[in-house]
């Protein structure tokens, strides 16, 4: 591709409204530079609703954490696709699914869903059917 | 709760009834032999009897309610009417059972030697043949086509079969029953049988003849024999037979489109639809009234407590599992009763349906609690998950 895609990232301001107009109910909360969403998410009707965390500044990528229940581990092992056990790592950066010209309440919010979605699966299967890439190994 | 929307819970349970079918290459083989059987016993009985015969499924294949069996090195059951078109008189069931075997016992020898079928046999049941296979084995009850007076005005395609002695002849109507069976089902269509899910709409009807479509009554029948034939291992002689629950189910089924909406309401009600007829326990065949599914139950009484009690308890797993809170927890829970590999399965196909909306723009989310499903405000754009494999 030569021509070079202009993108406008959004102010974190674009971000709270659109999260506040589809998750009514969730927590929206702005200091020092850093927005902060707290919802609940339920992939399922017959899954756990689940407490998320997204911390995001234009600056850095977001963050999600899941901060209630706690993630559990299946014989021992913590589940795939996390950083260091803490976050989620919900898109592959290299090909860039996403930027911060799109809104939060459409990409990873859906995406954390669909996180906990093939993570209670895996709960129960021990597999990840979710697809997805691991970094290479040194 | 709209009875025209479907539950995640439903959902579950519809792909806990994907993992009893058959596997694809079994289901083609089981197509095929009856194909074969059919083509030849045709052909065979023109030279030998001077007479036409047929042969076709009957039971769980005909209804497309056939289950896996519980363990993997067990066959599955299947079931066939061989029907030679002649008098009734010009045959004792004897008769009528030995040359049919002279004539299968043909058809062995040409498969083995012929075709080269290695894993052939011809079994003597008591009043059936049959023929066992690798991994299956098809009962084949001989019959004669029933032209009585009131065999005319049934429906379908009313035959004689003999009695477990060789004695009698007994009328029975199996494609009669799969047309009603069908009829009952298709009242409301909902689900493709493979990966690519389409919405709920109108379905070709060639589709559902051709089994390429479940229905929420054979779903809800699938999971009823499979809970059956778990809970019955260790005391056979008493489970319920398919008959009893299909027919009942059907009678039960109001046309709920959603899996489980319709094997709550099958399970609540089907007792509604069992007969007391001068003091007899009637389950009647819905194409011949005077054919009753549950005379054994007249002979053992004890049998149609059983029943009941049976699917009290289906209804008391179901709703167990229901509760339960957790995608893992519930299918932990129909494993208990359905079993384990066939419910970790289910989820294992659940998920791969999932990836592939994710992976082909058609999953969406709703608002509130971002649920996954087809329909929905907000796209879920396409993406790869990242990270570190699980690990300690």
């Amino acid at each position: 591709m030569a021509s070079r895609v202009t993108s406008r990232r959004l102010s974190l301001t674009a971000q709270a409204a659109a999260l506040y107009r589809l998750f009514p109910g969730s927590t929206v909360s702005m200091r020092r530079g850093v927005l902060t969403w707290r919802g609940n998410l339920r992939p399922t009707e017959i899954s756990l609703e689940y407490r998320v965390e997204i911390k995001y500044s234009p600056q850095l990528v977001p963050k999600v954490r899941v901060t209630h229940p706690a993630l559990e581990r299946r014989e021992g092992k913590r589940p795939p696709h996390m950083y260091r056990g803490e976050t989620l790592c919900l898109y592959h950066p290299p090909r860039r699914e996403w930027a911060a010209s799109m809104l939060l309440a459409e990409t990873i919010v859906p995406w954390s869903s669909e996180w906990l979605f093939f993570y209670e699966s895996w709960l129960l299967t021990g597999h990840w059917d979710g697809g997805g890439i691991h970094p290479t190994t040194k | 709760m709209s009875p025209n929307v479907r539950t995640d819970f439903g959902n579950l349970l519809e792909h806990i009834s994907f993992e009893l079918d058959p596997p694809p290459e079994i289901h083609r083989t089981l197509n095929d032999e009856y194909m074969r059987l059919g083509d030849f016993i045709k052909e065979d009985s023109k030279s030998r009897f001077r007479a036409n015969a047929e042969v076709y499924p009957q039971g769980s294949k005909a209804l497309g309610t056939l289950n896996r069996p519980v363990r993997a090195t067990d066959d599955f059951d299947l079931d066939a009417v061989y029907r030679r078109d002649i008098e009734r008189g010009s045959v004792t069931q004897a008769e009528l059972k030995k040359s049919t075997g002279d004539q299968l016992r043909e058809y062995v020898r040409v498969r083995r030697e012929e075709e080269g079928v290695t894993k052939l046999e011809l079994v003597d049941g008591r009043r059936c043949w049959t023929l066992q296979y690798d991994g299956f084995h098809i009962d084949v009850l001989p019959a004669l086509p029933d032209r009585s007076e009131p065999a005319a005005m049934l429906a379908g395609e009313p035959i004689l079969i003999t009695d477990r002695r060789l004695h009698h002849w007994q009328a029975s109507n199996p494609k009669g029953f799969a047309t009603w069976f069908r009829t009952e089902m298709k009242r409301r269509i909902v689900t493709r049988r493979d990966m690519m899910e389409k919405a709920a709409g109108d379905v070709d009807v060639k589709q559902i003849e051709d089994d390429h479509v479940k229905t929420p009554l054979q779903v809800a029948v699938q999971l009823l024999k499979r809970h059956r034939d778990i809970h019955f291992q260790e005391s056979f002689g008493e489970r319920p037979i398919s008959i009893i629950i299909t027919t009942l189910a059907s009678h039960a089924y109001q046309g709920e489109i959603d899996p489980y909406r319709a094997l709550d309401r099958i399970v609540r009600d089907a007792p509604n639809h069992i007969e007391r007829r001068a003091g007899e326990v009637v389950v009647a065949n819905p194409t011949n009234p005077d054919e009753n599914f549950a005379d054994k139950w007249n002979e053992k009484p004890a049998l149609a407590r059983v029943f009941l009690d049976w699917l009290r308890k289906v209804g008391a797993d179901i709703a167990a599992a229901q509760g339960q809170s957790g995608m893992h927890k519930v299918a932990k829970s129909l494993g208990g009763v359905l079993g384990e590999d066939i419910s970790e399965g289910a989820v294992r196909r659940w998920s791969k349906q999932v990836h592939h909306q994710s992976s082909t723009g058609q999953l969406r989310a709703s608002t509130h609690s971002a649920t996954l499903g087809t329909t929905g405000p907000i796209a879920v754009r396409k993406h790869t998950f990242y990270g570190e494999p699980s690990d300690e």
